[in-house]
């Protein structure tokens, strides 16, 4: 899988010194934070914050099934950031690109538009959706 | 290749969600709280978002989402409940 991972540092604050992109084959672009905590440098995924029953709580917009996955990108966010906040003086922001690909190599011989069918006979207009299942 | 592995609608009337799982390979990258509502006629379907920024956005998501508003509208309003979508299925997984 394609991985585009675009770093920015931040000078606002002193917490969140850095935020970016990391997008999945030009499909899924999500944004991220890079916070400044006590245990270091960490990535922020978006999240909403609510508050149940006097509890605060927090639902993950987006999640990596695979916690490897996402250790993965995390460390290469905080090496691209650390590179990029090495190089770039403190008082404007720098900017990174990194792109490298990760998960199996791709399956060209997927075929999927027959089973996109099956879902979508019964419609009327029958436009077939151009997306790509993963039938496995 | 990043693919759609199935899609989970929460169906409550003209509103609901939708959580999108992807998936390559052993990696699945799963979209929570993409917001359905019918009633907002010009945006029914909106991705989630991180700094107003949305988080799924392109020319693929926006086949995705307008398949996902095709199934919603098939799904009746008197039948709410959480459905699985599949390339070949759609499974009521629960009434609500």
């Amino acid at each position: 899988m394609n991985v585009n991972i675009k770093v920015f540092k931040s000078t606002k604050s002193t917490v969140q010194v850095g935020f970016g992109t990391v997008t999945f084959e030009n499909f899924v672009n999500i944004r991220f934070g890079i916070i400044n905590s006590n245990y270091g440098l960490r990535v922020s995924w978006p999240f909403d914050k609510y508050v149940s029953n006097g509890e605060t709580k927090y639902d993950n917009k987006v999640t990596f099934v695979n916690e490897d996955d996402r250790k993965l990108i995390d460390s290469n966010i905080i090496k691209e950031y650390n590179r990029i906040a090495g190089i770039t003086s403190t008082s404007s922001g720098g900017k990174a690109d990194l792109k490298f690909d990760y998960g199996e190599n791709e399956n060209t011989n997927q075929e999927y538009k027959n089973n996109a069918d099956t879902l979508t006979k019964e419609d009327d207009n029958n436009d077939i959706p151009d997306i790509e299942w993963d039938t496995e | 290749m990043l693919k759609v592995k199935k899609v989970i609608i929460l169906k409550n009337g003209k509103q609901g969600s939708a959580t999108i799982v992807l998936s390559e390979g052993d990696s699945e990258l799963i979209i929570n709280k993409v917001i359905i509502d019918l009633n907002n006629g010009s945006d029914p379907i909106k991705s989630p978002t991180f700094d107003n920024t949305p988080i799924v956005s392109g020319d693929k998501a926006q086949t995705l989402f307008n398949f996902i508003l095709k199934v919603f509208n098939k799904i009746s309003d008197t039948s709410p409940g959480l459905y699985e979508i599949t390339s070949s299925s759609i499974t009521k997984l629960g009434a609500k």
